[in-house]
């Protein structure tokens, strides 16, 4: 009796048990791949689309994977996202921004991934404001056995530089700062404390709004960033103190601005400010010290603005 | 032959043997316990050290020639194995098995400049700054840092200011409240310390004197700022020659019916009549009330005066006003030439001046006299049936140039 037990049990397939190996694209649960930043940089940046390889078991063999270019996750996300709302959709990123060199790939026997690189270049051509993505999909042509629900990805395109992201809203905040209003009876300075919000443009550079502006709602801010926005240009190593750099202030789109001389604290530089307390912890803050005017209409008198724009930040987390 | 057998019988041995064999126990039994509590991991590390004393963690001072500073270092690493850096240029650091060395050569900028080195081994890390001084910059006007006040003319025209520096002289500010005063040029004088400043300054036509902060700083050293003070005399007017005013040059867009006598009150020099504007109703168009003069020959320089209404509560006297031209005198070409104000009269049917003498930057013959301000009213609010002012009589004079 047990001796038929036993060989009746030794004929089960448990290979159905098991789950299968089946390739993916790596995304979220909006079929939205989004956990790289690239970093503005002269050389430009790599991303990877990566397609694992779900299962059980690893498998004993080669998986050959291939991608085709395609546009329904595209128009589903803005479709899901803004409606009817054009101005807001998401853009392709530009053909002359990115190569990607190869489309085809093999998850190698015995491992889960591959990654597909993404050569990203002159992303300082692109907008903070807008929404950039990528869309491929499986060739079901070329690969076997694929997870029909996770095909297709959307590769949205976050850029980063020294100063600021657009991964998460980046905010410095003003302190000991003042705004004056330069005309014969214009008087007393404003002391704002509220925080402005920067954005990345190219490796050395970055937007915000001047003075005490205010763009109001985001979603509709487009003419306002174009009419309050400045741009400050970081450059090289300030000689009486390596952490600081100089910057250079000029006009985003419309805005009267006159950069002018450095006075006091107020000495148009970019320093690493780090702040010690006497038992030895630190305090590290990225500042911006800015001494300009500006003025959003010709027949407005200028507004002289003496800042400082400051964010902490953990420098041990960007070597992560 | 029986096989003896040989048992250690304790009653019988005698007490040094026995205490022998019970020493020989317990040592044995204690090398046995210490052997089994030894650790079964490597305790003998080879530990990497990297120090430096504190007398050598002081802050380092160059002088404007250079120089070096060794740093003594006691290790037992290897000289590739730790690292010594400096995040400025200009300062130079050479490691060696027992020391860095701390190097700068002459700096010729006109700041002090500021470098930290640092020297570590993983969580061993030593910083130390370093700065070295630069040339003295000189910067004085006149003689004088701060405080120098150069006097002009109310006529303006050229002004020079002489500067001994031996700083580029590239950043020359005027302030945005002084647009009578325009920086020219810098240029070089004989003396190679000594620079000269060229504005240009407009005529004043104020009252009183006017002053302007002119601050001169140079890129090499921002910090080392100079400033002078630019005075520009009033402007010395001579007497003043009426403008007679007839009823015929005059019109106004709001004059209230009923409640005085109207144009004519306004010019005819009795303190008994008066001039109101419009109260009964909103003002036309929503337009502040004006009284318009077309003057029999353009003039440039006016200057305005008026007597209070007489047995009024004063509410209605004119504070401040604009002065418009025009050159046709129709409805659209009007433009702002001058603001002017004036004391509250003492009193009821008493005459005052305006504080300024109107330059309309030009000669006009069509005016417009509009109150912004009354006593009670600033602004005077033109909307709804507020806009109203009063006076007595008005005066007007002008000004050879």
């Amino acid at each position: 009796m047990i001796g038929f037990t036993l060989a009746a049990c030794s004929s089960y397939d448990f290979e159905q048990e098991q789950f299968k190996n089946e390739v993916n694209l790596l995304s979220n649960s909006e079929m939205v791949y989004d956990k790289q930043v690239a970093t503005l940089r002269t050389d430009g940046d790599t991303i990877f689309l990566v397609a694992g390889l779900s299962g059980t078991n690893a498998s004993g063999k080669p998986f050959n994977v291939a991608l085709k270019e395609a546009d329904s996750l595209f128009h589903a996300f803005n479709k899901s996202n803004f409606d009817i709302d054009e101005s807001r959709f998401a853009r392709w990123l530009p053909k002359e921004c990115y190569t990607l060199p190869s489309t085809e790939n093999q998850i190698k026997a015995g491992e889960f991934q591959t990654k597909f690189p993404v050569y990203l270049k002159d992303l300082h051509r692109l907008s903070p404001d807008s929404i950039y993505l990528l869309d491929y999909k499986i060739d079901s042509l070329k690969t076997k056995n694929y997870n029909e629900k996770k095909k297709e990805v959307l590769i949205r395109i976050y850029m980063k530089n020294e100063f600021a992201t657009t991964k998460a809203n980046t905010f410095y905040n003003y302190t000991s700062s003042y705004v004056t209003t330069l005309s014969p009876t214009g008087g007393v300075p404003k002391r704002p404390t509220n925080a402005n919000q920067v954005f990345p443009l190219s490796p050395n550079s970055v937007r915000m709004l001047a003075g005490d502006e205010n763009m109001g709602d985001y979603k509709t801010a487009l003419s306002r960033i174009n009419q309050m926005s400045i741009k400050i240009n970081i450059g090289d190593k300030m000689t009486q103190n390596p952490l600081a750099r100089f910057v250079t202030i000029e006009p985003y789109k419309t805005i009267d601005v006159v950069q002018m001389p450095p006075v006091d604290i107020y000495n148009n530089s970019y320093l690493i400010n780090i702040i010690s307390t006497p038992d030895g912890r630190s305090t590290y803050y990225k500042e911006f010290r800015l001494h300009y005017k500006y003025r959003l209409q010709s027949s407005q008198p200028y507004k002289e603005v003496k800042a400082i724009l400051r964010m902490e930040y953990n420098p041990r987390a960007d070597l992560l | 032959m029986k096989e003896k057998i040989i048992y250690f019988n304790l009653k019988k041995m005698n007490r040094k043997n026995k205490i022998l064999i019970f020493g020989l126990i317990g040592l044995l039994f204690g090398l046995l316990g210490v052997t089994s509590c030894s650790p079964d991991y490597e305790t003998k590390f080879d530990v990497k050290t990297l120090e430096i004393a504190n007398r050598d963690l002081a802050p380092i001072a160059f002088q404007i020639d250079g120089g070096r500073k060794d740093i003594k270092v006691t290790t037992n690493l290897a000289v590739e194995n730790w690292t010594a850096t400096s995040n400025a240029d200009w300062c130079k650091v050479e490691k060696s098995a027992d020391k860095v060395v701390v190097s700068a050569n002459r700096n010729d900028m006109y700041v002090t400049r500021v470098a930290r080195i640092n020297i570590a081994y993983g969580h061993q890390a030593y910083s130390i700054d370093v700065t070295q001084a630069g040339v003295e910059p000189v910067l004085l006007v006149e003689g004088k840092r701060i405080g120098f006040v150069k006097g002009t003319a109310s006529g303006g025209g050229e002004l020079l200011v002489t500067v001994s520096s031996n700083l580029i002289l590239d950043y020359i500010s005027t302030p945005d409240t002084s647009a009578w005063v325009k920086f020219v040029s810098v240029s070089d004088t004989p003396d190679p310390l000594k620079k000269t400043l060229k504005f240009n300054v407009e005529p004043s036509y104020a009252s009183t004197p006017r002053y302007s902060t002119i601050i001169i700083q140079s890129s090499q050293n921002f910090d080392y700022a100079a400033s002078f003070i630019i005075r520009q005399d009033k402007k010395e007017w001579g007497e003043p020659i009426p403008v007679t005013l007839t009823v015929g040059m005059l019109s106004a867009n709001a004059t209230q019916s009923g409640d005085g006598q109207g144009l004519p009150g306004l010019i005819d020099d009795n303190k008994n009549t008066f001039y109101h504007t419009l109260w009964s109703n909103p003002s036309p168009g929503g337009k502040p009330h004006y009284v318009q003069i077309n003057l029999n020959e353009p003039l440039r320089y006016l200057k305005f005066e008026y007597t209070s209404r007489n047995g009024s509560n004063g509410a209605g006297d004119v504070t401040r006003a604009g002065i418009w031209v025009s050159n046709t005198g129709g409805d659209n070409d009007w433009v702002k030439a001058a603001t002017i104000t004036f004391k509250l009269p003492t009193g009821r049917g008493v005459r005052t001046s305006a504080n300024e003498i109107a330059n309309l930057n030009g000669e006009y013959k069509y005016i417009r006299f509009i109150p912004e301000a009354r006593k009670d009213a600033d602004p005077i609010n033109p909307s709804g049936t507020n806009g109203w002012w009063n006076m007595a009589d008005m005066y007007l004079y002008t000004f050879a140039d």
